[in-house]
């Protein structure tokens, strides 16, 4: 017992040598960081509004026939849970899968989304499908931190191919 | 199986793993040192703590893991270190799994080991395989398995024929 109690104090007396020499290093090093300066990088450009479509009408339409929505998350994170008829469809897709599901979704009008309004997947996902002629494409912004926010319904497990959907 | 081989699966494969332990650490932390703004960004993105705490982890949590590393490689208080990285691998899979529970998806900030850096199931399951790396090196030394730097220099005997004697 008093082995184990040794190698515990032991760990405890490495973890805070380890902090002493990074502050000690941190502060007299030229590219140190300040503890109390923010580093996030800029945000990313947001979406025009025209192209964001607010949760309010994106509530009366997601569910309609003539809209696709498009979770452009990891499939871990859809698997995990996604907006009810939701489809995968990762920016991780290779070009040929990608160029696969482009005959479903003409003549529909396209909504893509990701993790929130900070993630930028769904906006070039919505780019992607832009460069290949797609006019009616909205992204929502909120994506799936808003939605969980409002508390709305959720869906899980891996879903439906798009072909199973569209 | 034959005393020789088992004493060499006791006394070699803990020393290979504990050598790979210290690669895998020093190289992380070296990798967050030589890019410490870019980690703090990493930290950020799982919204656990503000934005000092996350500098002050930025700027510490790569120290630990090179001084376990340095540990590992050098073989000195080996279970120690095996501690300290098995406490900060638990963390990780924590911190992992609480953005997964938030819908998050970003990089993990961590060392890309075997699969991308973003964090998910897959991330998770190459930290549990360095955690359990983690206990069998510490196991095995703190168990005397394998000799320190100061016993294999002069063992009266050698400390895996200890282990494997009867009685």
């Amino acid at each position: 017992m008093s082995g184990m109690v040794k190698t515990v104090a032991r760990s405890v007396l490495v973890v805070i040598g380890a902090c002493l020499a990074g502050l000690t290093i941190n502060a007299f090093s030229p590219r140190g960081l300040s503890l109390a300066r923010d580093y996030s990088p800029p945000p990313p450009p947001s979406p025009s509004s025209q192209e964001i479509i607010p949760i309010q009408e994106f509530l009366r339409v997601y569910r309609t026939p003539a809209v696709v929505l498009l979770d452009a998350r990891d499939p871990a994170l859809y698997e995990a849970g996604h907006i009810p008829g939701a489809v995968s469809l990762p920016l991780t897709l290779d070009e040929e899968q990608f160029q696969d599901c482009l005959p479903f979704l003409t003549g529909r009008t396209i909504v893509t989304y990701c993790s929130g309004a900070r993630c930028t997947d769904s906006t070039t996902l919505a780019d992607r499908f832009r460069e290949r002629g797609f006019a009616n494409v909205r992204i929502f912004h909120g994506g799936w931190e808003e939605w969980n926010g409002h508390g709305l319904p959720v869906e899980k497990g891996p879903g439906k191919s798009m072909r199973e959907i569209l | 199986m034959r005393a020789d081989s088992r004493t060499f699966l006791t006394t070699a494969g803990p020393i290979v793993l504990r050598l790979f332990m210290a690669a895998v650490f020093l190289s992380s932390g070296i990798a967050k040192i030589l890019d410490s703004e870019a980690f703090a960004q990493s930290i950020y993105l799982y919204k656990l703590v503000p934005v000092p705490a996350a500098n002050l982890a930025a700027v510490t949590l790569p120290w630990v893991e090179i001084f376990c590393g340095l540990l590992f490689l050098t073989g000195l208080l080996v279970p120690e270190s095996a501690l300290i990285s098995g406490g900060m691998l638990l963390f990780f899979i924590g911190a992992i799994l609480s953005s997964m529970a938030r819908g998050l998806q970003h990089e993990c900030g961590c060392h890309a080991l075997f699969f991308e850096e973003n964090v998910g199931w897959k991330k998770i399951a190459e930290n549990l395989v360095l955690l359990e790396t983690c206990l069998a090196v510490g196991l095995a030394y703190k168990l005397k398995a394998c000799p320190t730097p100061r016993e294999a220099a002069s063992p009266a005997v050698h400390p895996a024929e200890q282990v494997l004697r009867p009685g």
